[in-house]
């Protein structure tokens, strides 16, 4: 009984013997930054493991984070682009409407004022409540 | 690089509002609200290289037909689509063609609204909602509209879905900036959009800004005109 059962360990521990010596032995003395950082994350790996339905709530919290935003610079940076200046297809007549592109130019002036900060920016109300 | 309005609509009149409501989906996300109300023939897209915005948005232009008592006019007749747009580019296209707040006359309004919300209070997407108002003297309101309106294009409020569209409004003596959202009982989003409002605005911490939802807005209209024929506008 005895000498069966040892054999039978013996030989499930066999092979993982040889398994984990090949995985010290490779990984040793290759440690760079690149390994560290993948260790780092099949280390962080099971931590992280999730359900798809975990998944999926994340990918959806993304993406509302990941919303086409610009900043003002930005915008009006791409205000001079030639493609930008063009004329809309379709626009109707209109006494609003103009025919040419009217000068952006005041943008960027306002921009310096701004960041001067000494622009006289008071909006008030002139009515009383 | 040519044709890059293509697939702009050519909307040069609300009169036939009715039979263009497509359920078609857009190959942006939209929200069932922004499904709910179908104003449009066909979705704005952005050129090829272009800078494509969150939403897609359309100009809007109103003026009270001088003469003639504000209750017997029909808001919607007086209320005119420019154009939609999909891109930063496109948006500078029909913003440099139109004259700035500032340089209109009488009693009218912009309204830059996410393509398929009208700009009315009646609207779906609005009937929740409200408004912040800032009132501006004389002179200011072409430059805050301007800052305005890039920052509802460039998502600076960061509300989610909440932003409907923004309006200015040339009166007599001042002219008015408002920005709507969907849930004016949500005091978190309309804090937030209040506080974005103050930094791109850059106003002096004295302005006084007033919220006003749009059931409140109907009911001081009724009140008023003494007519149940309310409709947007400040």
């Amino acid at each position: 009984m005895e000498v069966s059962r040892r054999r039978i360990l013996q030989k499930h521990l066999e092979p993982a013997r040889p398994l984990r010596r090949c995985i010290h032995v490779d990984t040793e003395p290759k440690i760079n930054a690149g390994t560290c950082a993948q260790a780092l994350m099949t280390e962080e790996d099971p931590e992280t493991t999730i359900g798809i339905e975990q998944f999926c709530k994340i990918v959806n919290l993304h993406k509302q984070k990941g919303r086409i935003s610009y900043n003002r610079d930005f915008l009006i940076g791409l205000a001079s682009c030639p493609e930008a200046r063009k004329k809309p297809q379709f626009l109707p007549e209109h006494p609003i409407v103009l025919m040419e592109a009217r000068d952006l130019a005041h943008l960027k002036l306002h921009e310096m004022k701004w960041n001067g900060g000494k622009e006289d920016m008071v909006a008030e109300r002139l009515h009383s409540p | 690089m040519n044709n890059k309005f293509d697939a702009l609509k050519d909307d040069d009149s609300g009169d036939h509002d009715q039979d263009q409501g497509s359920p078609k989906d857009s190959e942006k996300e939209k929200t069932e609200d922004e499904e709910q109300n179908s104003s449009r023939k066909k979705m704005s897209v952005p050129g090829a290289g272009e800078h494509p915005l969150q939403y897609n948005y359309t100009f809007w232009y109103s003026r009270r037909t001088p003469g003639r008592p504000a209750s017997t006019q029909s808001y919607e007749q007086n209320i005119k689509q420019i154009g939609s747009f999909a891109s930063v580019e496109q948006f500078w296209r029909f913003y440099s063609h139109m004259i700035r707040p500032g340089d209109l006359t009488g009693h009218s309004d912009f309204h830059l609204f996410k393509e398929g919300i009208k700009p009315m209070w009646e609207d779906d997407a609005n009937k929740m909602g409200g408004k912040w108002i800032i009132r501006l003297r004389k002179g200011l309101a072409s430059r805050c509209w301007e800052n305005l309106i890039l920052a509802m294009l460039g998502e600076q409020f960061m509300v989610g879905e909440e932003i409907c569209g923004a309006v200015v409004s040339v009166r007599f003596q001042e002219d008015i900036i408002s920005i709507w959202n969907k849930t004016a009982s949500d005091q978190a989003t309309t804090a937030r959009i209040r506080d974005t409002l103050r930094r791109v605005l850059n106003l002096p911490p004295n302005t006084i800004m007033e919220y006003k939802t749009h059931t409140d807005s109907i009911k001081a209209w009724v009140d008023f005109h003494g007519l149940v024929n309310p409709s947007g506008g400040c």
